[in-house]
Protein backbone atom coordinates (compact mmCIF):
# COMPACT_ATOMS: atom_id res chain seq x y z
CA UNK A 1 0.00 0.00 0.00
CA UNK A 2 1.40 3.32 -1.07
CA UNK A 3 1.61 6.35 1.19
CA UNK A 4 -0.10 9.50 -0.09
CA UNK A 5 2.62 11.61 1.48
CA UNK A 6 5.00 10.34 -1.23
CA UNK A 7 2.60 10.86 -4.09
CA UNK A 8 3.88 14.22 -5.19
CA UNK A 9 7.49 13.08 -5.12
CA UNK A 10 6.92 9.74 -6.88
CA UNK A 11 4.10 10.47 -9.31
CA UNK A 12 4.68 14.00 -10.48
CA UNK A 13 7.95 13.11 -12.21
CA UNK A 14 5.78 11.35 -14.79
CA UNK A 15 3.80 14.51 -15.59
CA UNK A 16 5.70 15.36 -18.77
CA UNK A 17 5.42 11.89 -20.28
CA UNK A 18 1.73 11.74 -19.40
CA UNK A 19 1.16 15.16 -20.89
CA UNK A 20 2.87 14.10 -24.15
CA UNK A 21 0.64 11.05 -24.37
CA UNK A 22 -2.46 13.07 -23.44
CA UNK A 23 -1.68 15.54 -26.19
CA UNK A 24 -1.60 12.80 -28.78
CA UNK A 25 -4.83 11.31 -27.42
CA UNK A 26 -6.85 14.54 -27.25
CA UNK A 27 -4.92 16.40 -29.97
CA UNK A 28 -5.25 19.76 -28.29
CA UNK A 29 -3.37 21.37 -25.39
CA UNK A 30 -6.41 22.50 -23.35
CA UNK A 31 -7.97 19.02 -23.28
CA UNK A 32 -4.55 17.46 -22.67
CA UNK A 33 -4.07 19.61 -19.58
CA UNK A 34 -7.56 18.75 -18.27
CA UNK A 35 -6.95 15.07 -18.91
CA UNK A 36 -3.61 15.02 -17.10
CA UNK A 37 -5.00 17.10 -14.24
CA UNK A 38 -7.92 14.73 -13.78
CA UNK A 39 -5.60 11.72 -14.04
CA UNK A 40 -3.40 12.98 -11.21
CA UNK A 41 -6.34 13.82 -8.98
CA UNK A 42 -7.86 10.38 -9.50
CA UNK A 43 -4.46 8.79 -8.92
CA UNK A 44 -4.00 10.76 -5.69
CA UNK A 45 -7.40 9.70 -4.39
CA UNK A 46 -6.75 6.07 -5.32
CA UNK A 47 -3.09 5.98 -4.33
CA UNK A 48 -3.76 3.68 -1.39
CA UNK A 49 -4.73 0.98 -3.90
CA UNK A 50 -1.39 1.23 -5.71
CA UNK A 51 1.03 -1.50 -4.69
CA UNK A 52 4.38 0.05 -3.95
CA UNK A 53 7.23 -1.49 -5.90
CA UNK A 54 5.07 -2.21 -8.95
CA UNK A 55 5.14 -0.09 -12.08
CA UNK A 56 3.83 3.36 -11.15
CA UNK A 57 4.10 4.69 -14.70
CA UNK A 58 1.92 1.85 -16.02
CA UNK A 59 -0.57 2.46 -13.22
CA UNK A 60 -0.80 6.17 -14.10
CA UNK A 61 -1.17 5.42 -17.80
CA UNK A 62 -3.99 3.07 -17.03
CA UNK A 63 -5.87 5.87 -15.26
CA UNK A 64 -5.00 8.27 -18.08
CA UNK A 65 -6.30 5.88 -20.73
CA UNK A 66 -9.48 5.09 -18.81
CA UNK A 67 -10.21 8.74 -18.20
CA UNK A 68 -9.64 9.57 -21.84
CA UNK A 69 -11.90 6.77 -23.07
CA UNK A 70 -14.70 7.58 -20.64
CA UNK A 71 -14.69 11.32 -20.82
CA UNK A 72 -12.97 12.80 -23.82
CA UNK A 73 -13.52 10.25 -26.52
CA UNK A 74 -17.25 10.90 -26.79
CA UNK A 75 -16.79 14.57 -27.52
CA UNK A 76 -13.97 14.16 -30.00
CA UNK A 77 -14.36 15.49 -33.47
CA UNK A 78 -13.73 12.95 -36.13
CA UNK A 79 -10.25 13.26 -37.56
CA UNK A 80 -9.44 13.70 -41.19
CA UNK A 81 -10.69 10.51 -42.79
CA UNK A 82 -7.82 8.25 -43.63
CA UNK A 83 -7.76 5.73 -46.42
CA UNK A 84 -7.85 2.39 -44.69
CA UNK A 85 -7.35 0.25 -47.76
CA UNK A 86 -4.86 -2.52 -47.54
CA UNK A 87 -1.42 -1.11 -46.79
CA UNK A 88 1.61 -3.30 -47.35
CA UNK A 89 4.08 -4.24 -44.63
CA UNK A 90 7.18 -2.05 -44.25
CA UNK A 91 5.38 0.56 -46.30
CA UNK A 92 7.82 3.41 -45.78
CA UNK A 93 10.95 1.32 -46.23
CA UNK A 94 9.62 -0.08 -49.49
CA UNK A 95 8.89 3.42 -50.79
CA UNK A 96 12.59 4.16 -50.41
CA UNK A 97 13.94 1.03 -52.05
CA UNK A 98 14.90 1.80 -55.65
CA UNK A 99 14.01 -1.75 -56.72
CA UNK A 100 12.90 -4.92 -55.03
CA UNK A 101 16.38 -6.42 -54.98
CA UNK A 102 18.28 -3.33 -53.86
CA UNK A 103 18.84 -1.98 -50.40
CA UNK A 104 17.78 1.43 -49.25
CA UNK A 105 20.63 3.92 -49.28
CA UNK A 106 21.47 5.93 -46.19
CA UNK A 107 20.94 9.17 -48.08
CA UNK A 108 17.40 8.23 -49.16
CA UNK A 109 16.67 7.28 -45.56
CA UNK A 110 18.11 10.52 -44.17
CA UNK A 111 16.07 12.52 -46.65
CA UNK A 112 12.82 11.10 -45.27
CA UNK A 113 13.79 11.71 -41.65
CA UNK A 114 14.75 15.28 -42.48
CA UNK A 115 11.44 15.86 -44.23
CA UNK A 116 9.63 14.61 -41.13
CA UNK A 117 11.32 17.06 -38.78
CA UNK A 118 9.04 19.66 -37.26
CA UNK A 119 5.38 18.82 -36.93
CA UNK A 120 5.25 16.04 -39.54
CA UNK A 121 5.33 13.13 -37.11
CA UNK A 122 2.77 14.63 -34.73
CA UNK A 123 0.45 15.45 -37.60
CA UNK A 124 0.66 11.89 -38.91
CA UNK A 125 -0.09 10.38 -35.49
CA UNK A 126 -3.02 12.74 -35.00
CA UNK A 127 -4.53 11.59 -38.28
CA UNK A 128 -4.49 7.94 -37.20
CA UNK A 129 -8.02 6.82 -36.35
CA UNK A 130 -8.33 6.32 -32.62
CA UNK A 131 -8.73 2.53 -32.51
CA UNK A 132 -5.27 2.36 -34.09
CA UNK A 133 -3.76 5.42 -32.47
CA UNK A 134 -4.16 4.12 -28.93
CA UNK A 135 -2.30 0.77 -29.36
CA UNK A 136 0.36 2.48 -31.49
CA UNK A 137 0.83 5.09 -28.79
CA UNK A 138 0.86 2.73 -25.80
CA UNK A 139 2.57 -0.39 -27.12
CA UNK A 140 4.47 0.99 -30.10
CA UNK A 141 5.75 4.25 -28.66
CA UNK A 142 5.41 4.26 -24.88
CA UNK A 143 6.88 0.77 -24.71
CA UNK A 144 4.16 -1.01 -22.74
CA UNK A 145 3.82 -4.74 -23.33
CA UNK A 146 0.94 -6.05 -25.43
CA UNK A 147 -0.52 -7.47 -22.24
CA UNK A 148 -0.33 -4.15 -20.36
CA UNK A 149 -1.81 -2.34 -23.36
CA UNK A 150 -4.69 -4.82 -23.56
CA UNK A 151 -5.45 -4.21 -19.88
CA UNK A 152 -5.31 -0.43 -20.30
CA UNK A 153 -7.65 -0.43 -23.28
CA UNK A 154 -9.78 -3.27 -21.95
CA UNK A 155 -9.60 -5.22 -25.20
CA UNK A 156 -8.22 -8.72 -25.91
CA UNK A 157 -4.50 -9.03 -26.54
CA UNK A 158 -5.16 -10.36 -30.05
CA UNK A 159 -7.04 -7.15 -30.84
CA UNK A 160 -4.12 -5.08 -29.56
CA UNK A 161 -1.79 -7.01 -31.85
CA UNK A 162 -3.92 -6.70 -34.97
CA UNK A 163 -4.67 -3.00 -34.43
CA UNK A 164 -1.04 -2.29 -33.65
CA UNK A 165 0.04 -4.07 -36.80
CA UNK A 166 -2.46 -2.25 -38.98
CA UNK A 167 -1.97 1.05 -37.17
CA UNK A 168 1.75 0.99 -37.82
CA UNK A 169 1.26 0.39 -41.51
CA UNK A 170 -1.27 3.21 -41.77
CA UNK A 171 1.05 5.47 -39.77
CA UNK A 172 3.86 4.75 -42.21
CA UNK A 173 1.60 5.68 -45.08
CA UNK A 174 0.68 8.93 -43.34
CA UNK A 175 4.34 9.65 -42.63
CA UNK A 176 5.13 9.11 -46.27
CA UNK A 177 2.39 11.56 -47.23
CA UNK A 178 3.83 14.10 -44.79
CA UNK A 179 7.33 13.61 -46.20
CA UNK A 180 6.03 14.12 -49.72
CA UNK A 181 4.28 17.28 -48.70
CA UNK A 182 7.65 18.52 -47.56
CA UNK A 183 8.91 17.99 -51.08
CA UNK A 184 10.75 14.72 -50.83
CA UNK A 185 11.55 13.25 -54.27
CA UNK A 186 8.18 11.90 -55.29
CA UNK A 187 9.30 9.72 -58.14
CA UNK A 188 11.02 7.23 -55.87
CA UNK A 189 7.77 5.71 -54.71
CA UNK A 190 6.60 5.02 -58.22
CA UNK A 191 9.66 3.15 -59.35
CA UNK B 1 14.36 -23.60 -46.65
CA UNK B 2 15.16 -21.10 -49.35
CA UNK B 3 16.73 -17.86 -48.22
CA UNK B 4 13.86 -15.88 -49.67
CA UNK B 5 11.46 -17.67 -47.33
CA UNK B 6 13.71 -16.90 -44.40
CA UNK B 7 13.63 -13.24 -45.39
CA UNK B 8 9.85 -13.16 -45.65
CA UNK B 9 9.59 -14.78 -42.24
CA UNK B 10 12.17 -12.48 -40.64
CA UNK B 11 10.52 -9.36 -42.06
CA UNK B 12 7.08 -10.44 -40.91
CA UNK B 13 8.40 -10.48 -37.34
CA UNK B 14 10.22 -7.18 -37.30
CA UNK B 15 7.81 -5.46 -34.92
CA UNK B 16 7.28 -8.27 -32.46
CA UNK B 17 11.08 -8.50 -32.39
CA UNK B 18 11.54 -4.78 -31.77
CA UNK B 19 8.69 -4.76 -29.22
CA UNK B 20 10.40 -7.58 -27.32
CA UNK B 21 7.32 -9.74 -27.77
CA UNK B 22 8.93 -12.78 -29.31
CA UNK B 23 10.12 -16.09 -27.88
CA UNK B 24 13.82 -16.41 -27.12
CA UNK B 25 14.43 -19.13 -29.72
CA UNK B 26 12.85 -17.10 -32.51
CA UNK B 27 14.82 -14.06 -31.43
CA UNK B 28 18.05 -16.00 -31.76
CA UNK B 29 17.03 -17.35 -35.17
CA UNK B 30 16.27 -13.87 -36.41
CA UNK B 31 19.55 -12.54 -35.08
CA UNK B 32 21.44 -15.29 -36.93
CA UNK B 33 19.57 -14.50 -40.12
CA UNK B 34 20.27 -10.78 -39.86
CA UNK B 35 23.95 -11.50 -39.47
CA UNK B 36 23.91 -13.25 -42.84
CA UNK B 37 21.41 -11.13 -44.71
CA UNK B 38 22.32 -7.49 -45.21
CA UNK B 39 19.00 -6.78 -46.88
CA UNK B 40 16.94 -7.79 -43.85
CA UNK B 41 19.43 -6.22 -41.49
CA UNK B 42 18.95 -2.84 -43.22
CA UNK B 43 15.18 -3.19 -43.04
CA UNK B 44 15.39 -3.96 -39.32
CA UNK B 45 17.69 -1.00 -38.75
CA UNK B 46 15.33 1.26 -40.63
CA UNK B 47 12.28 0.20 -38.61
CA UNK B 48 14.20 0.61 -35.37
CA UNK B 49 15.41 4.06 -36.37
CA UNK B 50 11.89 5.06 -37.42
CA UNK B 51 10.39 3.90 -34.12
CA UNK B 52 12.99 5.81 -32.12
CA UNK B 53 12.53 8.90 -34.28
CA UNK B 54 8.74 8.94 -33.89
CA UNK B 55 9.05 8.30 -30.15
CA UNK B 56 11.39 11.28 -29.73
CA UNK B 57 9.28 13.60 -31.88
CA UNK B 58 6.07 13.08 -29.93
CA UNK B 59 7.69 13.75 -26.58
CA UNK B 60 7.06 17.29 -25.39
CA UNK B 61 7.62 19.05 -22.11
CA UNK B 62 4.43 20.03 -20.36
CA UNK B 63 4.34 23.81 -19.93
CA UNK B 64 5.64 24.71 -16.42
CA UNK B 65 2.34 26.29 -15.39
CA UNK B 66 0.52 23.05 -16.23
CA UNK B 67 2.69 21.09 -13.81
CA UNK B 68 2.31 23.87 -11.23
CA UNK B 69 -1.47 23.72 -11.48
CA UNK B 70 -1.44 19.95 -11.02
CA UNK B 71 0.79 20.30 -7.94
CA UNK B 72 -1.48 22.98 -6.51
CA UNK B 73 -4.63 20.94 -6.97
CA UNK B 74 -3.06 17.90 -5.31
CA UNK B 75 -2.05 20.08 -2.34
CA UNK B 76 -5.57 21.50 -2.18
CA UNK B 77 -6.98 18.01 -2.09
CA UNK B 78 -4.58 17.00 0.68
CA UNK B 79 -5.69 19.92 2.86
CA UNK B 80 -9.35 18.92 2.70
Amino acid sequence: MADRANFERDALVHAHRLYSAALRMTRNPADAEDLVQETFLKAYRGYHSFTEGTNLRAWLYRILTNTFINRYRKQQRRPHEVELDEVEDLYLYRRLAPAESKRVSRSAEDEVFEALEGAGVRRAIDRLPEPYRMPVLLAGLEGFSYKETAAMLDIPIGTVMSRLHRGRKVLQKLLWEQAREQGIATDRGQQ
Amino acid sequence: MMDKERCVRALSRVYSYLDGEIRALRRVRIRLHLRKCLHCERAYEFEQRLMRFVRERIRVEAPPDVVDRIRTSIRDLRRH
